[in-house]
């Protein structure tokens, strides 16, 4: 058994980063116990080039193209993570076998990586309306707060324009946004020509704010527009989660533990808490043991130690996943022409849909290009035959806009996870999940598509076709153990703290009630550095 | 049993001698030695075993190549994951990984943009028509 240990943080993704930063700040000593799975293929085989310099000449680029063992080529229909490429394929690695779910309606994309699902994140960033924080269980002023700091940790770009309300809001030191294509900057030519219609539709339409550093920030290196955003992370000019953790090992108050993967915890008496987890690289149980835990190893994994910690297995706890579709549309003004050299793979635009223009009902899409996802996948997906699909694609390429839509949630009776007995798994358990909408809301969301469809329309941007890669894909989950003010089983306090405990804390998504389709990251990491801020403000620690 | 499973094993040896016909089909050329040792490596991975009407619609294409975008169109509109077209689908993610077909798998091969709707109209309309074609003939093979 291991030496106790004031602090420890489960999981090294956005959540477990952002806590882990607030403790070592303070001062505390703290012990992060991660799985901890590093990409050691990719990264070092991808060139100082840009992707078309790749393209042109390198030959060996099919190699994290495609993927050393040709993992990028899928014959399956499209699914949760299937836009993962090989150098981004780390992060999954190991779940199907410690974090096996069954469900035939919930299809989630969970981490066993160094950084977890932080290595793959989009990186849009959106602070949550009053209402929103509200409808979530979330204290606004703590929030609006801990926005800031986490802001001034990662590095935010964005526009100053009509979505600013709804991204960067009331955040300083807001970097410029990166360079737009010609493309997405013929669509905002659109909306400011068309904007009457849009405002009279409750739709704006704005650059995405997103954690990607277009000026040099630390040891991090400005953007550099080489729309190799899918399979590089060279420079760190994109937000990862082990950019953090990377910095805190250089303090004396900290030390990261990998390969281990928490299974569950038993709190004593007297307040201190036992962990009991698997190290799979010896491949036998180890105990940690803490006067503090913070859990941050996702919202599906923090529920899985939980049930588990109170033996709970048939219990069902309640589960929310944006809904979320995406559309590729064909921007006719872009028809035939060249790609620009310098593009990014990340969202550029983002379009808002404020029903009611009262913050609490809003729908969220994001604007991509598309370039360097390879012509591949979406020629695969034409219903021609290969030879003539390769000419029209060229064609068109240029011209596509992939609309991402994520639609907001609520907690419903058949959205829940329990835990079943499975004694082939090294866990004794597997997450059983089920997913279903009501007939009620899949109107709702169907109508709001077509507000959607429509808006592009008026952009310009004609949709070809709806992709839904179905419940779960959206990889945003939240609300398992839901806020509550009074002391309930399976539930936290609105400081974070786990009812029925003294000295375990959550610091992801699963207090969260309401899950708003803006993007979620930027909000779990405030509420992870609120989570840590409550834990030594009770301790009475001066941050 | 076993007969099957050595019936498969040829149907898929077959697919894998053959990849010639089907790299001409793509990009009008023979494989280079490297496209050819990259298309053996991946389906190596990604196994390429043909039921009996995919051996067969293979074997027509061996004879009459010219036969192969038929095909293929019919599928893509009959049954768009056969393994037949998994098998013309995995040369061309090799072929868009080699810089000598960058022209061909990039939007620099768009000359300017009303050539290029022209083009695009033809290209669309002789998919439709192979689709349209295809699948008769795959229904009929």
């Amino acid at each position: 058994m291991s030496a106790l240990v004031p602090y420890i943080v489960v999981g090294s993704g956005c959540t477990g980063a952002m806590a882990a930063q607030t403790l070592v700040e303070a001062g505390v000593q703290v012990l992060m116990l991660d799985a901890g799975n590093t990409d050691e293929i990719y990264e070092k085989l991808i060139p100082e080039k840009d992707f078309t310099d790749i393209r042109q000449t390198e030959e060996n680029q099919y190699e994290y193209l495609l993927g050393k063992k040709f993992e990028s080529i899928s014959w399956d229909k499209i699914g949760s993570g299937s836009q993962l490429t090989p150098p981004r394929k780390f992060m999954v690695s190991e779940v199907e076998k410690f974090l096996e779910v069954f469900s035939e309606t919930f299809f989630p994309v969970e981490s066993l990586a160094y950084g977890g699902l932080g290595n793959g994140w989009g990186l849009g960033c959106c602070v949550f309306s009053d209402a929103e924080l509200k409808a979530a269980g979330l204290d606004s002023q703590k929030m609006k707060s801990a926005y800031q700091t986490v802001a001034d940790r990662i590095g935010i770009s964005g526009g100053q324009d009509d979505v600013k309300n709804y991204t960067t809001s009331f955040l300083d030191n807001i970097m410029p946004p990166a360079p737009v294509d010609n493309n997405q900057q013929s669509l905002k030519n659109k909306y400011e020509r068309k904007a009457d219609w849009f405002k009279a539709n409750n739709f704006s339409l704005g650059r995405t704010a997103l954690a990607l550093i277009t000026k040099d920030l630390n040891n991090r290196k400005a953007y550099q527009s080489k729309d190799l955003d899918f399979y590089s992370d060279k420079g760190e000019s994109a937000y990862r989660p082990w950019t953090t953790v990377n910095e805190l090992k250089k303090k004396n108050n900290f030390t990261y533990k990998g390969g281990i993967i928490v299974k569950q915890f038993k709190e004593s008496e007297n307040g201190e808490v036992e962990i009991i987890a698997w190290n799979k690289e010896k491949n036998e149980e180890e105990v940690f043991r803490t006067n503090k835990l913070v859990l941050a190893p996702g919202v599906l994994g923090t529920a899985r130690i939980v049930l588990r910690s109170f033996g709970k297995e048939n219990h069902n706890l309640p589960v929310l996943c944006n809904p979320y579709a995406y559309f590729p549309c064909i921007n006719f003004s872009q028809l035939g022409k060249k790609f620009e050299r310098n593009t990014s793979g990340f969202a550029q635009l983002s379009l808002f849909h404020d029903n009611g223009m009262k913050g609490d009902d809003i729908a969220m899409a994001s604007l991509y290009s598309y370039k360097s996802l390879m012509l591949f996948r979406i020629i695969k997906e034409a219903p021609i035959n290969f030879r003539d699909g390769i000419s029209l694609m060229n064609f068109l390429m240029p011209a596509f806009v992939i609309m991402g839509l994520h639609h907001p949630e609520k907690q419903g009776e058949n959205k829940t996870l329990s835990l079943k007995k499975d004694t082939s798994k090294i866990t004794g358990d597997i997450l059983k999940a089920e997913y279903r909408l009501t007939e009620s809301e899949k109107k709702k969301i169907g109508s709001r598509n077509n507000l959607f469809r429509n808006a592009m329309r008026k952009l310009g941007a004609f949709p070809v076709k709806m992709i839904d890669p179905g419940m779960g894909s959206s990889i945003h989950y939240a609300g398992v153990l839901p806020f509550e003010k009074e002391e309930k089983s399976f539930s936290l306090s609105t400081e974070g703290r786990l009812h029925g405990t003294k000295n375990i804390f959550v610091a992801d998504g699963s207090g969260f009630r309401f899950l708003p389709a803006k993007g979620l990251t930027l909000s779990l990491m405030a509420n992870a550095h609120a989570v840590a801020e409550n834990i030594l403000q009770k301790e009475q620690i001066k941050l | 049993m076993q007969n099957n499973k050595s019936a498969k094993n040829k149907m898929q040896t077959e697919a894998a001698l053959n990849p010639e016909i089907y790299f001409r089909y793509l990009c009008g050329k023979n494989p280079s030695p490297k496209s050819l040792e990259l298309y053996h490596a991946a389906i190596t991975v990604h196994k390429i075993e043909f039921s009996e009407k995919e051996n067969r619609l293979h074997n027509i294409s061996l004879r009459f190549p010219f036969l192969i975008s038929f095909i293929d169109g019919g599928l893509a509109l009959t049954n768009p994951l056969s393994l037949y077209r998994k098998n013309i689908y995995i040369i061309l993610c090799i072929l868009e990984t080699q810089p000598e077909f960058f022209p061909l798998l990039s939007s620099s091969s768009v000359q300017n943009k009303s050539n290029g709707f022209l083009s695009f109209i033809f290209n669309g309309t002789r998919a439709a028509f192979t689709g349209v074609f295809g699948f008769i003939l795959v229904k009929i093979v």
